[in-house]
């Protein structure tokens, strides 16, 4: 159903409640961009002008190339690289073992099958901050400080992603389960064939939103590493923000923030190319 | 429906390319022949990078060692990563920790090693007179040993904005020294409307409380204000404390002060040209040199006459951070070989001098203050002289040497929420100070009964 | 919940939860257990000296009003920022799902303000609303506001809540509209065709569809404005002013992490991790009931 398919009188109203929501929403990115465009001064003397400003070119080049002051950091090419690298394994990691797990919740009967459920779920009610020094010594005593592993394996138990698979597979009717039956194909089959085209949707949903969960870590990546060489493009841009009375360079950083928000909008760009035209070939 | 199994397993596929390209691609390097000491800071920004670049210069200017910085994050996310990594067994070699931190570094037996024993341990000399009195001071144990070394260090002072004074017909080249002249200056700001605001201040606890304590000399507790060892009790409801509090209550209400904030967040309201005066760090010069409008001068912390004999207040006493260097237990007595060496380098005057002159914190060594003297750099740049003027000319004391308190990071979160209220109208100063000084102490206790060994 | 038609097999689903529930109980479980043993511990933050002192971390907290107080707090921040992430985001992924032209523009814009690091997007909105250099302060100022988080506790909180919210529209958004692009559009067609109102088509099929992903997002919102906050919390007011904005979840991590007072901490994250499961528990209970499946 769409309102721009035939002559609806209210055709303009979802447009105009669409352009209210990114204005309030997409606002502070907007100033993010402009900023991006201004001196630091500019940025200092209230209020922040609206519309760009001329540095853009100037900031993204000192960005890009010369970063930090001293080039002392590493350059955003390789963080970026390290942030995205990261944030697909953890989200294809996430995405594999929460699907096959929520499978086996809902699809088959065991002992323990909701003691499981719970299990996995409880973890959501746990705030890293919280368990971060005991986490740190499991992961130490196991060896994987200052390991890719230890960077991403800790993360990649998700309980929001079997939560969400269990809810979408509780939808399913029973007739395609039952016609599989009939069909002779087994379990493994039916997840192939049927589920996971299924679950396109969602996995699209989940990819994006799992993405950039592994894109923005910082907390646990600063406290895993100590090689700059692992450094992820937030902890660049968290290492440009002066606290205390030092000068940040507030060009800069939203330059960065910029750049850093490029391949996620890419992400969500993509999978909803992907996705959603798969969706309309596929009628259930 | 087959081209969709067919891309889902080309994605398993490339999923395992990703992953093994990823663990090469973002494993670290190999380490060299060389010892390697692990060096954990908190600066961001430039201050960041020169500190590495003073690291890898050290590690060119030598064959043994091999000091590795990396960035744990901002104090508190810091020192979380230390007592992780040190419950771990692995803690680095020198940690970087902001000076309220200081009481809860000493307080686990054997965590620490004093500066002055790693040098002891080194066969190499250590002179704690090398550095600006109130620098030495700050970190020193009763017996004259130093517990850490002081690197980046900072005091507060007063900015002032020349044009509002101006226009408010304030002379604009003679600035308030005593908190009288602030507040009749800030007053008459308001009253001539030469701006929104008269005064405000970045860091209250740390300036109004702790600086203010400093600059009349008064204890902030006893035992040497912590220093002498644990089981110190706090002493902060006295009428010097008071009267300040009260002095803000009552100027809050017409915006000849105007609170803003906790930390640093007030400097935005000098910048922009909102308040006529700013109390901050020294270390704010920079972006107030970068970003403001308007013509400032810089002036020391005010004091109030009727509370030091003369004229002459005491000095202020110093902020930042100084180098801790951590005790574990696979150790060698080649690795804290190392370490001094690597602070010898960096309280060279060489190092020292260019860090002070680049970042805007102050020199933390005498050589280094007098060879910036010698070379006219403070005749070059008015106003960078103000701070280390005060801290190394002022009258130094017995409460001048600053404290160390455990759990003083949250003791002065119970400073702001108090005073909070009180300009909130919600209770007057002489209840705000008799809660934190309540509130304060039963924390105090607290960190003595966790750290009874 | 379940499902009345099943596989039978028995040792496959051991195998397809095996990896999940090992890295759980390895980097979880045992983790968590640990924090919460630590909770009737009293020690220095290194570790070095550690002594079993019962509840006495427990009963510490609730001898000051302050942690009671905490708790409404927490519970009315909680309400007005799930409610406030929820209710636009509905109606946007409504309207998005409506529309054809500039379809993909609208999802980007609406969706990638989630993408910004939380480390940026706290310094962003104290950008905005900084009450010396913000655009919105300043707005705010020339509507005759006095603006001052920094003072006023009130409006500290609702800056909070406003950014809290803020960054969940986007993350909600996405799922809601994945949800309602997954209903048949053949069930709304045969509806139109019978003559039924977009009105009541929305509220008799979507609604009801809709309500797995609603309730979905009701528990991921509800722990995400208890834990998640902090971050905003942290980079904002820093639980000021005089406590305005002191949610549960900042407590925790202000004592733990800040202050490394680890038994308090612990003993307060054992307190809110069993609120959030009995919360969750009634919610599964109860809401779950009216959930179409």
């Amino acid at each position: 159903m769409n309102s721009d398919d035939y002559r609806d009188p209210w055709a303009w109203l979802p447009h105009a409640v669409l352009w209210l929501g990114v204005a309030v929403i997409a606002f502070p990115l907007y100033l993010t961009l402009v900023a991006s465009t201004l001196t630091a001064q500019e940025i200092a003397q209230a209020p922040m002008p609206i519309l760009p400003g001329s540095q853009g070119l100037a900031n993204y080049q000192a960005a890009l190339q010369t970063g930090s002051t001293f080039r002392m950091s590493p350059p955003v090419s390789s963080m970026m690289w390290n942030s995205f690298v990261m944030a697909l394994v953890i989200t294809f990691g996430k995405i594999t073992i929460s699907i096959i797990s929520a499978y086996a919740v809902v699809f088959f009967r065991f002992p323990g099958r909701m003691a499981a459920f719970w299990l996995i779920f409880i973890t959501l009610m746990l705030p890293v901050e919280v368990r971060i020094i005991p986490t740190y010594e499991v992961v130490s005593d196991l060896g994987m400080i200052n390991s890719f592993a230890g960077l991403t394996v800790p993360l990649i138990a998700s309980a929001t992603a079997t939560l969400l698979f269990r809810q979408f597979f509780l939808t399913i009717p029973d007739e395609y389960v039952e016609a599989a039956k009939i069909d002779g194909a087994g379990p493994l089959r039916f997840f192939w064939d049927i589920l996971l085209p299924l679950s396109r949707t969602n996995i699209a949903a989940l990819f994006v939103i799992l993405f950039i969960y592994g894109w923005n870590q910082y907390l646990w990546p600063l406290l895993i590493t100590t090689d700059q060489n692992m450094d992820t493009i937030v902890l660049g841009i968290k290492k440009m923000i002066g606290t205390g009375d030092s000068q940040t360079e507030w060009h800069l950083v939203m330059a960065t923030t910029v750049l850093a928000i490029l391949p996620p909008v890419l992400v969500v760009v993509l999978m909803q190319k992907w996705f959603v035209k798969g969706l309309v070939e596929t009628e259930k | 429906m087959l081209s969709k199994r067919g891309t889902l397993k080309k994605s398993f596929l490339s999923l395992s390319a990703v992953f093994l390209l990823g663990s090469a691609a973002v494993s670290p390097a190999t380490a060299q022949q060389r010892t390697e000491i692990q060096m954990w800071m908190g600066l961001t920004g430039q201050a960041g990078e020169l500190l590495t670049k003073y690291t890898s210069e050290f590690n060119a200017s030598q064959t043994e060692y091999r000091v590795v910085t990396s960035f744990k994050g901002q104090y508190p996310e810091q020192r979380a990563a230390a007592v992780a990594a040190y419950r771990a067994g692995a803690p680095p070699h020198i940690m970087q920790m902001f000076d309220a931190g200081s009481g809860d570094m000493t307080a686990a037996k054997g965590a620490i090693i004093p500066v002055s024993e790693v040098f002891k341990k080194a066969n190499l000399q250590f002179n704690p007179a090398d550095f600006i009195p109130p620098a030495r001071a700050y970190y020193s144990l009763p017996n004259g040993d130093m517990l850490s070394m002081p690197f980046n260090v900072s005091t507060a002072v007063m900015f002032y904005n020349k044009d509002i004074f101006k226009k408010a017909g304030l002379d604009a080249e003679k600035p308030p020294t005593t908190w009288p002249e602030v507040i009749k200056a800030a007053k008459t700001i308001r009253e001539k409307n030469a701006s929104a605001c008269g005064f405000t201040t970045t860091w209250l606890a740390w300036i109004m409380l702790e600086q203010h304590g400093a600059r009349h000399n008064i204890a902030l507790g006893d035992k040497n204000n912590g220093k002498d060892g644990s089981g110190a009790s706090l002493d902060l409801n006295n009428k010097a404390n008071q009267r300040m509090v009260q002095t803000l209550v009552d100027m809050q209400k017409d915006k000849s002060f105007d609170y803003g904030g906790r930390s640093n967040d007030a400097a935005a309201k000098f910048i922009s040209g909102e308040c006529g005066i700013l109390m901050q760090s020294s270390g704010g010069l920079g972006a107030i040199a970068r970003d403001a409008k308007f013509q400032f001068g810089v002036g020391q912390l005010p004091y109030w006459p009727d509370m030091v004999t003369a004229g002459k207040p005491y000095a202020t006493t110093i902020g930042g951070a100084s180098l801790w260097v951590f005790n574990a237990p696979n150790r060698t007595a080649n690795e804290y070989r190392g370490v001094a060496q690597f602070f010898n380098y960096l309280k060279s005057t060489p190092v020292m001098t260019d860090w002070a002159k680049a970042t805007g914190f102050l020199p933390a060594t005498n050589a280094a203050f007098k060879s910036m003297q010698d070379e006219g750099f403070f005749t070059k740049n008015p106003g960078r002289d103000v701070p280390v003027v005060q801290l190394i000319n002022g009258r130094q004391g017995p409460n001048t040497g600053g404290y160390r308190f455990g759990r003083w990071v949250e003791i002065r979160d119970v400073y702001h929420e108090e005073v909070e209220k009180a300009l909130q109208g919600k209770q007057n100063a002489a209840e705000a100070l008799h809660n934190t000084q309540r509130r304060g102490t039963a924390l105090l206790r607290a960190f003595d009964a966790q750290n009874r060994s | 919940m379940d499902r009345k038609v099943f596989f039978p097999q028995k040792i496959l689903p051991y195998w397809l939860l095996a990896p999940q529930l090992i890295i759980t109980l390895v980097f979880f479980i045992w983790p968590a257990g640990q924090a919460a043993y630590m909770s009737v511990l009293q020690q220095d933050a290194f570790g070095a000296s550690v002594q079993f002192v019962g509840l006495e971390n427990f009963t510490a907290l609730f001898d000051e009003s302050d942690y009671l107080e905490s708790m409404w707090r927490t519970a009315y921040f909680s309400i007005a920022v799930t409610t406030l992430a929820m209710a636009p985001a509905l109606l946007l992924a409504v309207m998005a799902d409506r529309v054809v032209r500039a379809a993909t523009f609208y999802k980007t814009s609406l969706v990638i303000p989630y993408a910004i690091a939380p480390a940026v997007a706290g310094v962003l909105w104290l950008f905005m609303f900084n009450p010396a250099v913000g655009i919105l302060a300043w707005v705010l100022k020339e509507w005759g506001v006095d603006w001052n988080p920094a003072l006023n506790g009130g409006q500290a909180m609702t800056l909070v809540i406003f950014a809290a919210a803020w960054k969940q529209i986007a993350y909600n958004f996405l799922f809601f509209l994945a949800g309602l692009q997954s209903i048949p559009k053949s069930l709304l067609e045969a509806a139109s065709i019978d003559g039924a109102s977009n009105a009541t088509k929305f509220w008799t099929i979507v609604l009801p569809l809709l309500s797995p992903v609603t309730f979905f997002l009701l528990v991921v919102n509800m722990v995400y404005a208890f834990f998640d906050t902090f971050s905003v919390v942290h980079a904002m007011t820093g639980g000021g002013p005089a406590k305005a904005t002191e949610i549960l979840v900042y407590k925790v991590y202000n004592d733990g992490v800040i202050a490394l007072n680890l038994g308090s901490s612990s003993a307060q994250s054992v307190i809110l991790m069993l609120i959030v499961i009995a919360l969750t528990f009634i919610q599964f209970r109860y809401v779950e009931k009216k959930v179409h499946y």
